[in-house]
């Protein structure tokens, strides 16, 4: 079990991870710009390049929240000993009661757990974009209202 | 229970309104509605005023009694229209907007009144307590902003016991379990015990000091309970 700390620590690095993805994204571009034809020498399209800087923001959300995730669940099944598996979002809201977590603050998670779930299935215009610093900041401020582990 | 319930409702369905429009104030600056009616009344309809009872809201002024009963007919039938499916067209979204908006501001008086008051009297709880204690204090004032309440201020306390500083912090009157909730934290690490309140049982302390309990115990907000909290957090500091 990690703690939340640890938790909260490892999610701000994803997002750091995000910036340099995108620091990535912008030197790739320069060099296509440069020699078009180097990703075709690397076994790359330039589509694939453009394809990488569009799903950045997407693929990033999927691992901060997956972080989020085992730390709700590593708190429910480790600190709190229950068994069950509940499906995240009853998850968030039984926390949430336990905790007695502002509503609006769950309500902004919530539709951070629906962003995430409209990237991984796929659905198009089902939820707001929201930046990955705004994603960052509800989830750790959601961590930050559990106990301490000792 | 209808009028906690109601209020409850509407806490939560102005917390969604919010973040959907993306407006801080989506009754007070409806421009979100404006270019799209179907999708204003689709997210309009999630408010719902089922538990509204009149008795509930004797306390209120008659004029203030008279607003909320004609506000909440007027938002019941709109919502009945969208949900057949007939489009409103923009005069009566703005209508509807406007209902809510009065229902909002009619409720949201004696709350933050009542939660005001609530939050001083946990602040001078501890503040005496401290005293006794022989532990400096410090109020501070701080603002709170929630979708139902919007931005308010209201007191928050810093005292030092023996080598630590500790906050009393509001966090919340609209919370998940609870009708209000603060925390008492220490500072720098910020770890906390959990100060939930209930309008029939006052406040109370989320003990669950080493976390790993299956379901954290609520002590009462005493004396004894505080110095407890006190001395449990300043391990964690």
């Amino acid at each position: 079990m990690i703690e939340h700390q640890r938790r909260i620590e490892r999610i701000r690095s994803v997002e750091r991870e995000y910036k340099a993805g995108c620091a990535a994204a912008n030197l790739l571009a320069e060099r296509l710009a440069s020699d078009p034809s180097c990703g075709v020498r690397e076994g790359w399209k330039n589509g694939d390049a453009q394809n990488y800087r569009d799903n950045l923001g997407p693929t990033f959300v999927i691992r901060l929240f997956a972080e989020f995730e085992a730390g709700l669940r590593d708190y429910w099944a480790g600190a709190r000993s229950r068994r069950s598996k509940p499906p995240m979002r009853d998850l968030l809201d039984a926390i949430s009661t336990e905790r007695r977590i502002a509503r609006d603050l769950l309500a902004q998670v919530h539709e951070v757990r629906e962003l995430r779930n409209s990237y991984v299935h796929d659905r198009e215009g089902s939820s707001a974009d929201l930046d990955i610093a705004e994603v960052r900041s509800r989830v750790c401020r959601f961590l930050s209202r559990l106990p301490r582990e000792r | 229970m209808s009028r906690q319930n109601f209020i409850h409702d509407l806490a939560w369905a102005l917390s969604h309104l919010r973040i959907s429009t993306r407006s801080k104030d989506p009754l007070g600056d409806p421009r979100w509605a404006e270019n799209d009616e179907a999708r204003a009344a689709f997210l309009l309809r999630d408010v719902r005023l089922k538990d509204y009872q009149p008795n509930d809201f004797v306390d209120l002024t008659e004029a203030d009694q008279a607003t909320l009963r004609e506000a909440v007919w007027e938002c019941r039938r709109s919502a009945q229209e969208a949900l057949s499916g007939q489009p409103l067209g923009k005069e009566r979204i703005e209508a509807w907007i406007e209902a809510l908006r009065r229902i909002r501001d009619v409720v949201r008086k004696p709350i933050l009144q009542e939660w005001s008051a609530a939050v001083e009297a946990l602040v001078a709880d501890a503040e005496g307590w401290s005293w006794k204690h022989g532990w400096s204090t410090k109020r501070e004032s701080k603002e709170i902003d929630e979708a139902f309440l919007e931005t308010y201020e209201v007191p928050k306390l810093l005292f030092h016991a023996n080598g630590a500083t500790l906050v009393v912090d509001p966090v919340a009157r609209f919370a998940m379990g609870a009708e209000g909730v603060a925390e008492l934290a220490v500072v720098p690490s910020y770890d906390h015990m959990v100060l939930p309140r209930t309008i029939d049982e006052g406040w109370r302390i989320l003990s669950d000091e080493s976390a790993r309990v299956r379901t954290a115990r609520l002590d009462p907000w005493n004396e004894g309970s505080f110095v407890q909290a006190v001395s449990y957090l300043k391990t964690l500091q």
